[in-house]
């Protein structure tokens, strides 16, 4: 709170204090997911360079933090890998907001084993095993499977990517205790490589070149195939599996806004779903709204 | 001084420097001290004094202030939750694997200590973390109150002025790093290595324990290189205000150096070198960096020191960001706050106590 | 008074070898020889010469700062203690040298014992403090301790006064107590040689006069060093008296000799006291 209430004062005074000649430039401030923070700083970029008179801050932080900025008024769009949840909308309402959602791109969740682990395939069933806790031991999956303790990472709490893994993966069971909490991405893509019997899951845009680790295709149960999200021979997003939900963890990346989008801003989000954005969000390895978006119409509703 | 110049108020006196009388009227010396301090000199006097007090009294007001408002938020929260129980345990369903279908079921309930905050309902045992918190400081209390004393003691009755002139700014600056760094050391440059070193791969292990790369030994490696040179600093401190007096009387008698040492002043230091430890202990509750990056981060009750580990303030750092405010999550938060910071004020509370009983009893 | 507990005796060779194979000692037990001492840039002791005999005291007279100290803490080499302290010259203690490659510094104390200028009992108990030496080489019995204590109290005047609270802290004793709980403390290793550094200076006449009859006794057994700024307590204890002066050695005589007939106007001036 104490550090919600400096962030505010800070971002007060920056605009109050900011030079005259930046007055005439519209500021978009957007903070919130991760996962997403790479792909929108790019989505800005490119679009001020274009739009001189407007200028975009981007601040990651977790969709949890940009949707609570955003109902802060902090911000103008909030990132967010996850949907608004009830008692977020909930809270936007008391506070006199009635936030927009815009699916900008899609997004999957890879599953990433060291290199060394031969298992073949994953079902959402033992996912759900090993990251309960229900089975410890990689023998017990498959007796072809070393037997080795289950080494577990995740993504801290504060990230759209763990929320979505623990409302599709997990359900309703918890985290096993020995799960270890991991601030970004990156870090478990790290920590997988170095730890032979770990299994981590993040973003498919950071595993898209897997070195010394390798992400292992995912079947929603037994009897269904096996989908890997990531082309492994050619290095990028199995754009078809995400796009026709096939691949079981994907999900819509959106933006909200405290109200329907209008001005500079609306611009901006007409921009990102036209084929010059959605070329960006491919560039960046998220993955296109395709022509039918499955997941995301699904889910957006 | 010249012989010419007569003083003030005794032109009678003859008064040759070199006779040994002073070359000043110590009648106008007199005047001058008495009569004229000078109502600017005792203005300056009270704004000083004043504005000392005054900054006194605000350091004062802020801790009071930290206390109030971590307190007011933290007690928000028990007034949230339907039982104290929440903070301390969950039932939690047992989750049992079936090969055959290869599907996860539930199978029954049991009691768990789980630290899961952004889950419905939120799992906010905040034993594990009380666990992590105390595991690391008392590990790294292991693992750095000898090698402080020793390097301390060193420092103070063993290196010469030179070494100790090399050593101590050395120890400071070490004390200095930010400890964002020494995690990131541990985390790149020493895990790795450790375990392989420790349970290397081939099975010919020391420690088969040691399952996780980033746990609380990790962690509490990191936070001994920070508080080994803390204590070496404050127990060198100790002992250098032992009078050497009672080191030449030691010696005179015949004991050794170390004799000296051990026999004289460390016991005559006793009281400087428990504070050293304690507050030595203090700084690895309060810890967050190091922990943050290398214990693992896995919120857990588990007695082997291999075993990733969560600190509390590991907690508070990676999750007040995105604490949705108002909410129990963030309450429970500034709980876990008041908690470190009323450990922390009983830990400096003792040193004071320490301090104060050999303070008595040795009078030094 | 009872006489030093027996077993306690024994003198070892300082230099290394063995007692009887030591050249021929000189006159003087305690023999300092041509003494230099530097701290750092400045000199405080100029080729001083000096000796005691054997079971004689010798007082060190001068006015403060000539060196008195520097003297008395060369010969149990605890000057080494101040940082940048260098010494020329040598000492002899029965025709061994103390500086000798050899010398074994922890011997060289357990003989010369010393008693400070400024009271410095360790923050132990009474009884402790005594026992302080002995316990450092392995003493443990009981009795013995006990018996140490006592004498070595006694023999310093302290006994009475503190018999029913040796497990106190030193610290609780007056200044004056501290200082012969030194004394004690000194002389409960049985040195053969002590060293005495103005031991009266904190003391009330009483307790001096008892200090005073302490090294006339003390004399049969010990060879002492006493440092004062007191004529009369020279004049009362000493065989000999050296008077300092800006760290050289002024006169060196008998004591009725140097406070009856000085050879030196210096020293005349200074025991007459229109000096210093
Ligand atoms: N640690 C030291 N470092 C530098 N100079 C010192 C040190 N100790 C003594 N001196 C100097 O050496 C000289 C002799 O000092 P010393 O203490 O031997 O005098 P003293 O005769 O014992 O005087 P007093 O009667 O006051 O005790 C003095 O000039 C003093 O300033
Ligand atoms: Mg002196």
């Amino acid at each position: 709170m104490l550090l919600k209430t400096m962030l505010a004062t800070a971002t007060f005074l920056a605009v109050a204090l900011s030079p005259v000649a930046a007055q005439d430039k519209v500021k978009i401030n957007i903070s919130g997911s991760d996962t997403m923070n790479l792909l929108t700083q790019r989505l800005a970029e490119t679009y001020s360079k274009k739009h001189a008179n407007v200028e975009i801050s981007v601040r990651g932080g977790g969709s949890g933090t940009g949707i609570a900025d955003l109902l802060n008024g902090l911000v103008d769009i909030a990132q967010a890998s996850r949907k608004m949840k009830e008692k977020e909308i909930a809270t936007a309402k008391e506070n006199g907001y009635d936030p927009a959602e815009y699916v900008v791109a899609l997004d999957g969740i890879a599953i990433a084993v060291h290199e060394s682990n031969p298992v073949k395939s994953l079902t959402i069933g033992q996912l759900r095993a090993l990251y309960s806790g229900a089975v410890k031991n990689w023998s017990e999956i498959d007796p072809n499977l070393p037997s080795a303790p289950v080494v577990l990472f995740s993504r801290e709490s504060n990230c759209g990517t763990y929320d979505f893994f623990k409302e599709h993966v997990m359900k309703d069971a918890t985290f096993a205790p020995n799960t270890s909490y991991l601030a970004a991405t990156a870090a478990v893509a790290n920590s997988v490589t170095k730890e032979p019997n770990a299994i981590g899951f993040g973003g498919v845009s950071y595993f898209v070149r897997p070195e010394g680790l390798r992400v292992v295709p995912i079947s929603v149960d037994k009897d269904s195939p096996a989908v890997n999200p990531i082309d492994v021979v050619h290095h990028h997003v199995n754009l078809a599996v995400i796009q026709d939900g096939s691949y079981p963890i994907s999900r819509p990346l959106q933006y909200y806004t405290p109200e329907e989008a209008s001005g500079e801003v609306k611009s901006f989000l007409d921009w990102i779903i036209s084929d010059e954005g959605q070329a960006i969000v491919l560039r960046e390895e998220y993955i296109p709204l395709g022509n039918s978006a499955p997941t995301s119409e699904s889910k957006a509703q | 001084m010249s012989a010419s110049a007569p003083p003030l108020d005794a032109p009678g006196e003859k008064n040759p420097p070199a006779s040994g009388s002073p070359s000043f009227s110590p009648k106008a010396v007199r005047d001058r001290v008495r009569h004229s301090t000078p109502f600017i000199q005792r203005l300056k006097e009270f704004a000083i004094e004043k504005l000392l007090a005054l900054s006194g009294w605000l350091s004062i007001l802020f801790i009071l202030l930290i206390f109030v408002f971590l307190f007011k938020e933290g007690l928000l929260a028990l007034r949230q939750v339907e039982s104290l129980s929440t903070f301390f345990y969950s039932v939690e369903p047992v989750m049992a694997y079936d090969a055959a279908t290869a599907e996860t079921k539930i199978v029954g309930e049991a009691v768990a200590y789980k630290w899961e905050p952004v889950s419905t309902p939120p799992r906010l045992s905040i034993l594990p973390l009380l666990w992590g918190s105390f595991g690391v400081a008392l590990l790294s209390a292991v693992l750095s109150t000898l090698s402080g004393i020793a390097v301390g003691v060193f420092l103070s009755e063993m290196a010469s002025e030179k070494t100790r002139n090399l050593v101590k700014p050395a120890l400071e600056l070490l004390v200095g790093i930010p400890t964002v760094v020494i995690g990131f050391f541990m985390l790149t440059v020493v895990a790795i290595p450790l375990k392989n070193i420790l349970n290397p791969a081939d099975g010919t292990s020391l420690i088969p324990a040691y399952q996780s790369l980033y746990n609380m030994f990790v962690g509490s490696l990191g936070v001994s290189v920070v508080i080994v040179p803390v204590i070496a600093s404050l127990v060198d401190d100790a002992l250098r205000a032992v009078p050497m007096d009672l080191r030449a009387a030691s010696l005179s008698l015949g004991a050794t150096r170390w004799q000296t040492t051990w026999r004289v002043v460390l016991p005559a230091g006793v009281s400087g070198v428990l504070s050293a430890v304690i507050l030595g202990f203090g700084r690895a509750i309060g810890e967050t960096m190091i922990v943050l990056m290398c214990a693992g981060s896995a919120p857990q009750i588990s007695l082997n020191p291999f075993d990733s580990t969560r600190t509390m303030t590991a907690t508070i750092a990676a999750e007040m960001g995105a604490a949705q405010q108002g909410s129990l999550h963030m309450h429970t938060l500034f709980l876990v706050g008041a908690i470190l910071v009323t450990l922390a004020f009983f830990l400096n509370l003792t040193v004071e106590l320490i301090a104060n009983h050999y303070r008595k009893k040795i009078r030094l | 008074m009872a006489s030093s507990p027996p077993e306690l005796r024994e003198h070892k060779s300082i230099a290394g070898f063995p007692k009887h194979g030591a050249p021929d000692p000189s006159k003087y037990y305690v023999d300092i020889q041509k003494l230099s001492v530097f701290y750092g840039e400045k000199q405080a002791l100029f080729g001083v010469s000096l000796g005691v005999a054997r079971n004689e005291v010798l007082a060190l007279i001068g006015p403060s700062g000539c060196g008195k100290s520097t003297l008395v803490k060369a010969v149990n080499r605890i000057s080494e203690l101040t940082p940048n302290v260098r010494i020329d010259g040598d000492i002899r203690i029965n025709g061994e040298t103390i500086f000798g490659e050899k010398a074994d510094i922890i011997t060289l104390r357990q003989r010369v014992g010393m008693v400070f200028q400024r009271p410095n009992p360790f923050p132990k108990s009474i009884y402790e403090n005594v026992v302080y030496g002995l316990r450092l080489h392995g003493v443990r019995d009981r009795k013995t301790l006990d018996d140490v204590v006592e004498w070595a109290l006694r023999h310093a005047a302290l006994w009475d006064e503190v018999k029913d609270r040796l497990k106190t802290s030193a610290l609780e004793l007056s200044g004056g107590q501290q200082q012969r709980l030194c004394i004690a403390r000194a002389i409960a290793v049985q040195p053969d040689v002590l060293l005495m550094d103005e031991p009266c200076s904190a003391l009330d006449p009483i307790a001096t006069a008892k200090i005073e009859d302490l090294i006339l006794e003390l004399k049969k057994d010990y060879t002492i060093l006493i440092v004062t700024h007191n004529m009369q307590q020279a004049a009362r204890v000493s065989d000999y008296t050296a008077l300092m002066w800006l760290g050289k050695l002024i006169e060196h005589a008998p004591t009725e000799e140097i406070f009856t007939n000085p050879k030196e106007k210096i020293t005349e001036d200074y025991i007459t006291g229109r000096n210093g």
